[in-house]
């Protein structure tokens, strides 16, 4: 049976997550959680045969499978960023109190994760989404400190919006359908007569979660407070489940829409320059990543703004889509994971160990030559080029992106470096390992590809001379910012940016509406002052003192009853007139 | 007499008759009381459940008494009473056993286990009732043998909210009776019938007349549905113990009225011709009010139960918004509504209970930190509050997501800005609580624990068989014997004309 591989893959996670809180099984369930994504991770990889699963009675009809590339490539990612977090995990939370806490949050929000690829029809898909969604607050929460509870406040907040702007868009998709399977969703969308509202709130609802310029705010903040495991799946897992539901409910390759198009592709490049403005104002490493993170997300946002106003494209830039978003999520957690083994390492040896593999997946992510963040670039930047408002500058704007991109990878080295903790940790093995294996997996993704080619078309001169000149020039410029020191000049910016900006409008309108209350107190109270001669006219006077008698005594037998009775009566004599 | 028309008494007499019982048996003989609550409850639930088993396979059971000369009293067992009466009798064996264990070592429990058992009964007699007039006097009796379970504790407070309790339901049934009466003056007796029975009367000499009965009928109704501005008996009665608490505010008395308002609506007038009098808008737009009020007032309460209680003025009116809606979908979702907000209900009043009865915690402010002394109560508490705010995959996501489908299939939208907006306003007063209980710290310590326990087994146990109630009915909505299968069988069958 081939629903057997997706119980398991789901299943495993949950159960373990279940069985920390049962006594007799606690222990093994500690020692069994690092390794919880791995029946996930043999099921992309094709291990557990085809996966098909339908559960009518479960939800409101379930169907879970993996069936094409895009399936298959978000499966590989989720289950590939999960184990590497979990096994990391393993050695770096040994020593925290709260230890099974963040492993139930860990199991529960990654089988979450899983269900969210899994789901293939609507309802079952918007349960996952937001089972992972409010789990993962769990995660950012952790630690506690007061940074930490603000931060998941924010993430919070941020979620619950976006969450509520997608359960607009699954009403108006599904209609009284009540429930449609995922396939059919893009052609229901494109179909339907409040189109243009579905696709805003769909843009809007995932965008939080993909951190869409102006709904990037929680990243800054989240990341660097969560454990380092937990910022790993942060930004290598979670939010593609963001991209994933933006492919999976826009009518991507159904019709052409150009304006949302155009507004995806303007607000993704800007926030692709503006992350990168932002996180050179930043002096927590990690901080610097979840900027970079919004930058890359930046790029995404703009290929699935071209999808959608060009349906020709839309084929190409889904398998664009799903590769950047492959190696953004090895590479990103990659980068998060050194960041937490260079905060345990003291060595010089072992420091400049870590520094060199980071570099090596920062240059990754940058897309030097013959990497695959190189033909990630590649792939999205011909496709830029294919716009309605096509022009060329459009993809050249593409290099500038990844000269910023080189600039912020050295920022964050440079802090990495200069950061030496002052306390060993003794052993480190088991950080060691899962960290080299995804710094290994990261620099060797160009191989694994399906595509013979893409070494070839990478080795091509041209190529290597426009993925080359980007990186040159960002660190030239990096050492001409240095001296200026961004971070230590009066530039230094709050984490989160715009947060401030919210919170003040926020804080604003409250303000406003105390002194709409004030006013309307004061407004109230000069017409009481302005009433009494009104008020002193007997029969009126009269009138009010039985009205404010009548409210204080509703509780009394007579008046309530009276008052029935009157309702009675009033209801008879309408009935027999 | 057959099988087929014994069981709906059968089904009334298994809590009577030990409820009449257990009014003289004395005071210690905990065991036998005891044996005999459990006892009557599985009873029921078997007869119960032979009925499903038989309605699932094309059998009516009905049973016809003669009354009054030309009113007849008539129990009938259709899907929608069924519905009802699964609940009831499901959450009957929970909170009783609930009971057993909170009235530990408190006098007169006698007393309370019989008024009990004939709450239950009148439950039953409502859910099961075939007309108007047997409607009638069961809500009637429910009035009567609730009573003495509000005033149990016997403190002033106690008898004030009994006091007030009376008089609000006592003027309702008043409406009620009028209502009814008039409606018998007009079409002599009406059972309950599928897609209503008042069509061939609408006239334009008519309107007018069935307009004013439905109103009456309806503002009787609303008395126990606690629709404002009827609804102030309800947070005051929250004095009684918890496990009363649980059962008005889960199954008898506030579902009795939703209850009713539906039937009224469906089966009396029928939905086509109550649009047609143009009633509809004005109870939904009422039910809207409701909803809305109940939130605000319930995020100004510091009292836990209070809190609850206004929770429920607004949950129940979901119900009768769904009902007021024209239009099968938000039909499915009131009827749900009515299974899924009582699990969830009934899980929130236990847990309070259990803070009450182990801690002495009543206000929410003194819930800081109480999830390390008390965790598996506030794993209940947490599930319940996120199926209340409607978070998937819980019992309150599948009515939501029925209800929001529903406005939309009626092209109603502002019902579905009603719907998102009530859910924020669960979550503001539901979410504080949870954070609070999980991530802050105790402000004291807590009394230490009893033999390693959280709490007495007998308290926790139902707690924690509710909740995992409530999970299963989301989890499992789209199996055909969930409280959503069943009313989408009760939508589509019987209430469609």
């Amino acid at each position: 049976m081939s629903g057997i591989g997706i119980l398991v893959a789901l299943g495993t996670p949950l159960v373990l997550g279940v069985l920390l809180w049962v006594r007799a099984s606690r222990a093994l369930a500690l020692v069994c959680a690092p390794y919880a994504a791995v029946p996930a991770f043999m099921l992309a990889a094709g291990w557990l045969g085809p996966a098909h699963f339908d559960a009518k009675p479960l939800l409101l009809g379930m169907q879970l499978g993996m069936h094409d590339a895009v399936d298959r490539g978000f499966m590989l990612l989720t289950s590939g960023v999960w184990l590497a977090s979990g096994l990391f995990a393993r050695a770096y939370m040994t020593n925290d109190p709260h230890r099974r806490r963040f492993w139930t949050f860990f199991l529960l929000t990654q089988a979450a994760n899983i269900a969210v690829v899994l789901a293939m029809d609507v309802a079952t898909f918007y349960c996952a989404y937001a089972a992972m969604t409010f789990l993962a607050y769990g995660l950012v929460v952790h630690e506690q400190s007061g940074r930490a509870r603000r931060a998941a406040r924010v993430y919070f907040v941020m979620s619950l919006l976006g969450e509520l702007a997608v359960l607009g868009a699954m009403f108006l998709i599904v209609d009284v359908r009540i429930n449609l399977p995922l396939r059919e969703v893009p052609a229901a969308v494109a179909e339907s007569p409040a189109r243009d509202l579905i696709v805003a709130l769909v843009l809007a609802g995932f965008g939080v979660k993909v951190g869409t310029l102006g709904l990037h705010v929680w990243l800054p903040l989240a990341h660097p407070v969560a454990p380092t495991p937990a910022s790993a799946v942060l930004s290598g897992a979670l939010i593609k489940a963001g991209l994933l539901g933006w492919l999976r409910f826009l009518p991507i390759g159904e019709v052409a829409l150009p304006r949302p198009g155009l507004a995806c592709v303007v607000a993704g490049l800007a926030a692709a320059f503006y992350a990168v403005a932002n996180g050179l104002a930043q002096r927590d490493a990690k901080t610097v990543l979840a900027y970079s993170s919004v930058s890359q997300m930046g790029f995404v946002t703009a290929t699935a703004g071209v999808a959608l106003a060009v349906p020709e494209s839309a084929r190409l830039a889904t398998a664009a889509l799903v590769f950047y978003a492959v190696h953004h999520a090895v590479v990103k957690s990659a980068l998060f994971l050194g960041a937490g083994l260079a905060g345990r390492v003291v060595t010089p040896w072992s420091r400049r160990l870590v520094l060199a593999g980071l570099a090596l997946v920062a240059l990754d992510l940058a897309g030097a030559p013959l990497s695959s963040g190189a033909l990630a670039k590649l792939s999205i930047k011909d496709l830029l080029g294919a716009g309605p408002w096509s022009t060329p500058q459009l993809s050249t704007l593409l290099s500038v992106g990844a000269v910023g991109s080189t600039v912020l990878m050295t920022h964050f080295l440079a802090l990495v470096a200069k950061h030496v903790p002052t306390r060993a940790e003794p052993v480190t093995f088991g950080l060691w390992v899962p960290w080299v294996a995804l710094v290994v997996v990261a620099l060797t993704l160009i191989v694994a590809l399906p595509v013979d080619e893409a070494l070839e078309i990478l080795a091509d001169p041209s190529h290597v001379w426009s993925a080359l000149w980007p990186i040159g020039a960002g660190i030239a410029l990096f050492a001409i910012l240095r001296p200026l020191r961004a971070d230590r000049v009066g530039a230094e910016v709050a984490p989160g940016d715009l947060l401030v900006v919210y919170t003040r409008v926020f804080r604003a309108i409250r303000r406003f509406g105390g002194v709409l209350a004030r006013t309307a107190a004061v407004e109230g109270r000069r017409l009481r002052d302005a009433l009494p001669p009104l008020a002193s006219v007997p029969p009126i006077r009269g009138a009010l003192r039985q009205a404010s008698r009548l409210e204080t005594a509703f509780e009394d037998f007579a008046v309530l009853g009276g008052l029935f009775a009157a309702l009675l009566a009033a209801g008879l004599l309408l009935a027999w007139r | 007499m057959t099988w087929y028309s014994v069981l709906p008494v059968l089904v009334i007499l298994s809590s009577l008759v030990p409820g009449v019982v257990i009014f003289g048996l004395e005071e210690p003989r905990r065991r036998l009381r005891t044996a005999l609550n459990i006892g009557a409850a599985l009873t029921k639930l078997g007869f119960v459940m032979v009925i499903v088993v038989g309605v699932l396979h094309g059998h009516s059971f009905q049973t016809r008494i003669p009354f009054l000369p030309g009113a007849d009293l008539l129990l009938r067992a259709d899907s929608f009473a069924l519905l009802f009466v699964s609940l009831s009798t499901v959450l009957w064996l929970v909170t009783t056993i609930y009971a057993v264990g909170y009235l530990e070592d408190s006098p007169q429990r006698s007393r309370f286990f019989g008024f009990f058992s004939l709450s239950v009964t009148s439950t039953m007699g409502i859910a099961m009732a075939g007309n108007l007039l047997t409607f009638f006097v069961f809500y009637e009796l429910l009035t009567l043998s609730t009573y003495p379970l509000v005033v149990h504790d016997g403190t002033p407070a106690a008898l004030r909210a009994g006091t007030t309790y009376l008089r609000y339901t006592f003027f309702g049934g008043a409406l009620l009776l009028a209502g009814t009466a008039a409606l018998y003056a007009l079409a002599g007796t009406i059972d309950f019938t599928e897609g209503g029975v008042l069509r061939p009367l609408v006239s334009e000499s008519s309107r007018g007349m069935l307009v004013a009965i439905f109103a009456l009928l309806i503002a009787g109704l609303a008395v126990k549905a606690a629709i404002v501005p009827l609804h102030g008996w309800l947070p005051t009665a929250m004095v009684a113990p918890a496990p009363v608490s649980a059962l008005l505010h889960a199954v008898a008395v506030v579902k009795a009225g939703a209850f009713g308002i539906t039937r009224v609506i469906y089966e009396v007038y029928g939905i086509r011709v109550a649009a047609g009098l143009g009633v509809m808008k004005p109870l939904a737009v009422l039910a809207a009010v409701t909803i809305v009020y109940g939130s605000l007032k319930a995020l100004a309460q510091h009292d836990l139960k209070r809190r609850l209680a206004y929770s429920t003025v607004s949950q129940i009116s979901y119900i009768v918004l769904g009902a007021a809606v024209v239009g099968t979908v938000s039909t499915i979702g009131a009827v749900v509504h009515l299974v899924h907000q009582g699990l969830m209900k009934i899980t929130l009043f236990f847990c309070a209970g259990n803070l009450d009865h182990e801690l002495r915690v009543r206000d929410v402010r003194d819930m800081r930190g109480v999830a390390r002394r008390m965790p598996l109560t506030m794993l209940a508490f947490t599930l319940a509050s996120f199926g209340m705010i409607g978070i998937p995959p819980l019992a309150g996501f599948v009515t939501k997501w029925y209800l929001g489908a529903g406005a939309l299939e009626a092209h109603v939208p502002w019902v579905i800005a009603v719907l998102l907006g009530s859910s924020l306003l669960n979550a503001a007063y539901l979410l504080p609580i949870v954070y609070d209980a999980w991530f802050r710290t105790a402000r004291r310590d807590w009394p230490a624990r009893t033999r390693g326990r959280e709490i007495d087994p007998w308290l926790l146990r139902p707690t924690l068989a509710a909740a995992a109630l409530s999970i299963a009915a989301g989890l499992f909505a789209g199996a055909s014997i969930s409280p959503l299968g069943f009313a989408i069988r009760i939508a589509r069958g019987e209430f469609v004309e």
